[in-house]
């Protein structure tokens, strides 16, 4: 019975020290890896919309150019929500931040 | 009589080491008491000197972050390519002010001795500039009101555009009502919209840390634009019914005009004909 419990606890060290030497070796392996993917794949690299002035046509539309026209400026109004969400969304995180106190 | 000296002596003896040692513990007594007390005010020195780093080192935690909200709304600003460059200018300069005077309250808080003034002077960062609940929401929202104001106005410009096609398609014997009823649904939501943006505008542009209801009209304001991008959303979905019809008009133009000349000209009406339309 005495050895039993001996090698039980043998064991139960065994298995703790093997899970802290991986735990240990495992950590730079998968900081790295999140280094290179962040520096490899920036998380936003399309440019923000807010740089791109609205293309709406002024111009005389024909029955040659209306279907582009009109395409134009539902792109336009489209990047333009966008940016409006995103302006929103900045003025969201602004009341937050002034309820945290910080 | 050697029975009396005897104890006279003990009893001098005695007296003479009690009154040595009632001295020497009251002196001790003394001592003790001088040392507490100076303990207890180095104590409570220190403990204000702690207070007064912890409520600098607090404060100056706030400005920075205020700082680096208003430097992105900064880069947001110069970023923006529809603003008139007056109005940016102005905007630029309320945030540089904004950034100016924090970084001198800073600089005092920094410098101050006291704990009761160090607070006084920590208490202003919130209620003399309101950052995050008045002045970022009050920027931001001037921007996007103006980004819109100037969509609304390319859009409007397009509608007598649109009206001049559909007048001469009309002309040709085409059957434009329904290109007709929905340009007259765009240019009513239109209207709606410049309606609401103008005068969300004027309300920003009135609004100052004084004012009480600030934060009112500023909810305001963030509510309509809410409500403005549902219309938005109307208004891309009327012009691209508008693309449809507009398209199956000319088509059916062409291939009547190839029918009569004996060609087949069944051709998309442009190269950006491909291009899906995103709703």
């Amino acid at each position: 019975m005495v050895k039993l419990l001996i090698l039980l606890f043998v064991v139960v060290i065994a298995a703790g020290g093997a899970y802290l030497l991986i735990k240990k070796n495992s950590y730079p392996a998968a900081q790295l890896s999140l280094n290179h993917i962040q520096t490899h794949l920036p998380l936003n690299p399309v440019p923000s919309v807010s740089t791109q002035a609205a293309q709406i046509p002024n111009q005389p539309l024909t029955e040659q150019n209306v279907d582009q026209s009109l395409n134009q400026t539902v792109n336009a109004i489209n990047s333009d929500t966008t940016q409006l969400d995103k302006d929103l969304q900045s003025v969201d995180q602004a009341s937050s931040q002034s309820n945290s106190g910080m | 009589m050697k029975k009396i000296l005897t104890i006279f002596v003990s009893l001098s003896l005695f007296l003479g080491s009690s009154t040595v040692v009632f001295a020497a513990n009251y002196g001790n007594g003394l001592v003790r008491d001088f040392n507490r007390t100076i303990n207890e005010a180095s104590r409570t020195a220190q403990h204000q000197q702690n207070s007064l780093d912890a409520v600098i080192k607090r404060s100056d935690q706030l400005i920075t972050n205020r700082i680096d909200w208003l430097n992105k709304l900064s880069t947001r600003l110069s970023d923006d390519k529809r603003l008139p460059s007056d109005e940016q200018s102005q905007l630029e300069s309320e945030i540089q002010t904004e950034i100016s005077n924090l970084t001198n309250l800073k600089t005092k808080i920094d410098a101050d001795t006291t704990l009761s003034t160090a607070q006084a002077d920590s208490k202003e960062i919130i209620v003399s500039y309101r950052v995050y609940a008045y002045f970022i929401p009050r920027i931001q929202l001037l921007i996007t009101v103006n980004n819109l104001l100037s969509l609304t106005s390319s859009l409007q410009n397009l509608i007598p555009n649109i009206q001049n096609l559909i007048n001469s398609l009309q002309s040709q014997g085409k059957n434009v009502t329904a290109l007709q009823s929905i340009l007259s649904d765009a240019s009513s939501t239109l209207t709606t919209i410049n309606t609401k943006l103008t005068s969300d505008k004027t309300t920003l542009e009135g609004l100052s840390l004084s004012s009480t209801s600030y934060e009112t009209n500023i909810r305001g304001v963030r509510s309509d634009l809410e409500n403005i991008r549902g219309s938005f959303g109307h208004l891309r979905a009327d012009l691209s019914q508008m693309r449809q019809d507009f398209r199956a008009i000319i088509i059916g133009n062409s291939q009547s005009n190839a029918t009569s000349s004996g060609e087949d000209s069944n051709q998309p009406v442009s190269s950006e004909s491909g291009n899906s339309v995103n709703h």
